[in-house]
């Protein structure tokens, strides 16, 4: 573990932290932390606030270096990071400010079976989401996209699969981006890269992705879970990817081409991982170009998942998935850089808005939001460690005014990898999480162990922080029943 | 000799050797190892031969293990013994066009680091292998190639 954070950390209100750009010399912005009392603590363990500090010295940086209640020590950003550069201004874009796991993120679709209906059957029910959802390193699905195939899907996203019949305009219509960022270029993507895509589109992966079969506990907002279709005791599946190893290899790419535009842009950075291009150069646009690509990838990616599961369903319980209700609520990205249209100093600008571990949190009102939530805000989806809760906020207009639009992605890891494996030797995780109701299919033991709650904060504790503070707003808790990991 | 140190969400791998080659290598079996968690077990049967070129010594540190990321998950080789010759070069950057050399200046000389390393193993077999975590990438996140009075020490964090 990294050493502790002895920087300044000056308390704003009851919920923000607020770091001074005299810190470092440098800095463009201050950095601006959302935590409690108790989260603070946590966060000055390692040197995520450092980190928070580092992105303040981004050409081009407005307002704030920003970080979410979830946030946690990274590599070059933290994650629960979100920084806006202004292209006006020289802002750049940053490979690191988007992660190698590009437009990694959450969707959660309803049924409208109750917790009665499934319960007794979740055993069986898990084995075969377990047998039909390709999870685990390197895992291959049945789809197959080849060279000319994959071009197209990356330059449309989730909508491609329309036409293949793995989508419905429903679904499309409640994905973040309509599941398709404007400006994806097939030909910025490496050879490489999309060879590594042609064979992992509907697949899982491993860490911390996962599909979770939950049950809605506690309803906080009963007219935004009544839109979302939503009650006590829906079934819901939730699910957990990104874009495979084609993100991955579109981010290293990136990265080594970018390793000398700091020094051809005269940029001066506190930590290699922060390369980064201005928007308008020829570097950035061919990043932004592939990161986009990747991004529809990975919005394809999973709405496969999501079709998989909807024709095991429809398998298990012996109907169609359309008879089930099982529709998407909605699918929200949280590792992704997009331009976006935002308030700063009173005049409306279009900036390129980094969210690394940040969920996109639009109020009501916004016109990017689909029509069955205009009245109510974007669904924002926070998945929580397999043994807590997950949660379904909605953005609120505070998000506008100080967040650039976004709040928390999760609940933030507390242990590295290496300490939650030893505080789980001689546990049988699945036998624990037996105990409390959660069935637990995992390749293997390890999987399962990384990824126990203790490893976690506690999501609840992060969900009030934006809560608390305005940026988005409960609408229903969620219990996992049965889930599937890598 | 290698070991692997925590780092929050990701994994730190620390070597060290008596030759910057052998530092390379063993920075190949420290990825494998953390890649499959029996990868000694595997038998040399294939061969793979790489040639980088890096600017600094911790670039080609990272091209080197970003290369044998990409054969184990697109390739499915798992590696098991490694070979690396390092060379540095100097290399001589054309120069402007005949005439121009008054305003654009002389040529000008580039050093470049130079791998050239070998790879045997075998073709990941799922019954045989036991996999470890998925890792995403090598990040350049606390990267460092030092040399010390005893031989030489790496530092690399990699994304899982």
């Amino acid at each position: 573990m990294g050493s502790r954070y002895e920087g300044p950390l000056e308390q704003v209100s009851d919920y923000l932290w607020r770091i001074p750009p005299s810190y470092k010399s440098g800095m463009q912005v201050e950095g601006r932390i959302y935590a409690d009392d108790r989260l603070v603590e946590q966060i000055r363990a390692d040197q995520a606030p450092e980190q928070v500090a580092n992105v303040a010295f981004l050409p081009g940086i407005q307002s704030a270096s920003l970080a979410m209640p979830d946030i946690h020590w990274g590599y070059g950003f933290c994650i629960g990071g979100v920084a806006a550069t202004d292209p006006e201004e020289g802002g750049v874009v940053s490979p690191g400010g988007v992660g190698y796991d590009i437009n990694c993120g959450v969707r959660l679709l309803r049924t409208n079976l109750k917790r009665e209906d499934v319960l007794p059957k979740i055993n069986g029910l898990m084995n075969l989401l377990f047998q039909r959802i390709p999870a685990g390193v390197g895992e291959e699905g049945p789809y197959h996209y080849p060279d000319k195939k994959i071009r197209r899907l990356l330059e449309d996203g989730a909508q491609y699969l329309l036409a293949e019949g793995y989508a419905t305009e429903a679904d499309i219509e409640h994905t973040e981006a309509r599941g398709c960022l404007d400006g994806a270029d097939p030909d910025a993507v490496s050879p490489r890269a999309r060879e590594r895509g042609q064979d992992q589109c509907g697949t899982l992966g491993a860490g911390n992705h996962f599909l979770e079969v939950q049950v809605v506990e506690e309803v906080f907002d009963p007219e935004a879970a009544q839109v979302m279709g939503l009650a006590e005791d829906t079934v819901c599946v939730m699910i957990h990817s990104g874009s495979r190893g084609l993100g991955y290899q579109v981010c290293d790419d990136a990265i080594k081409e970018l390793r000398q535009a700091p020094a051809k842009y005269g940029i001066s950075l506190p930590d290699r991982q922060l390369v980064c291009a201005p928007v308008r150069s020829p570097e950035g646009q061919k990043y932004l170009a592939a990161m986009r690509a990747a991004a529809n990838y990975a919005w394809a990616n999973r709405q496969l998942l999501m079709w998989q599961t909807r024709e095991a369903f429809a398998e298990f319980f012996g109907q169609p998935w359309e008879s089930l209700q099982m529709n998407l609520i909605y699918d929200v990205a949280h590792n992704i850089a997009k331009m976006e249209k935002h308030q700063v100093g009173g005049k409306i600008k279009e900036l390129c808005v980094h969210r690394k571990g940040a969920t996109r949190s639009f109020p009501a009102g916004h016109p990017e939001l689909p029509q069955r939530y205009r009245q109510i805000g974007q669904p924002v989806i926070i998945p929580g460690d397999m043994g807590r809760s997950s949660w379904v906020l909605v953005g609120q207009p505070k998000s506008m005014e100080e967040t650039f639009g976004s709040t928390c992605h999760g609940a933030g890891r507390l242990l590295s990898r290496t300490a939650a494996i030893q505080k789980a030797r001689g546990r049988r995780i699945d036998q624990e999480l037996a105990a409390q109701g959660i069935v637990a299919k995992c390749r293997h033991w390890k999987g399962l162990a990384e990824e126990h709650p203790d490893a976690y904060k506690d999501v609840s504790v992060v969900v009030d922080v934006v809560h608390q503070a305005g940026l988005a707003k409960k609408v229903a808790r969620l219990r996992p029943i049965g889930v599937v990991k890598g | 000799m290698y070991e692997t140190f925590e780092h929050t969400a990701d994994l730190g791998l620390r070597i060290q050797a008596e030759s910057l080659e052998r530092l390379f290598e063993e920075a190949a079996e420290a990825l494998f190892s953390v890649l499959v968690v029996n990868w000694n077990q595997t038998a040399t049967v294939q061969q793979e031969t790489l040639r980088l070129e890096a600017e600094s010594l911790e670039d080609l540190l990272h091209d080197w293990l970003s290369e044998l990321l990409v054969l184990f998950a697109l390739r499915k080789l798992v590696g098991r013994r490694f070979e690396v010759r390092l060379e540095r070069q100097t290399l001589q950057v054309a120069g402007p066009p005949e005439g121009m050399a008054s305003i654009m200046g002389p040529p000008i000389q580039m050093e470049q680091e130079v791998l050239e390393g070998t790879i045997w193993g075998d073709r990941l077999d799922p019954d045989q292998h036991q996999l470890g975590p998925e890792v995403k990438a090598v990040t350049y996140h606390g990267l460092r190639v030092e040399k010390h009075p005893t031989g030489w020490l790496a530092e690399v964090i990699l994304d899982l």
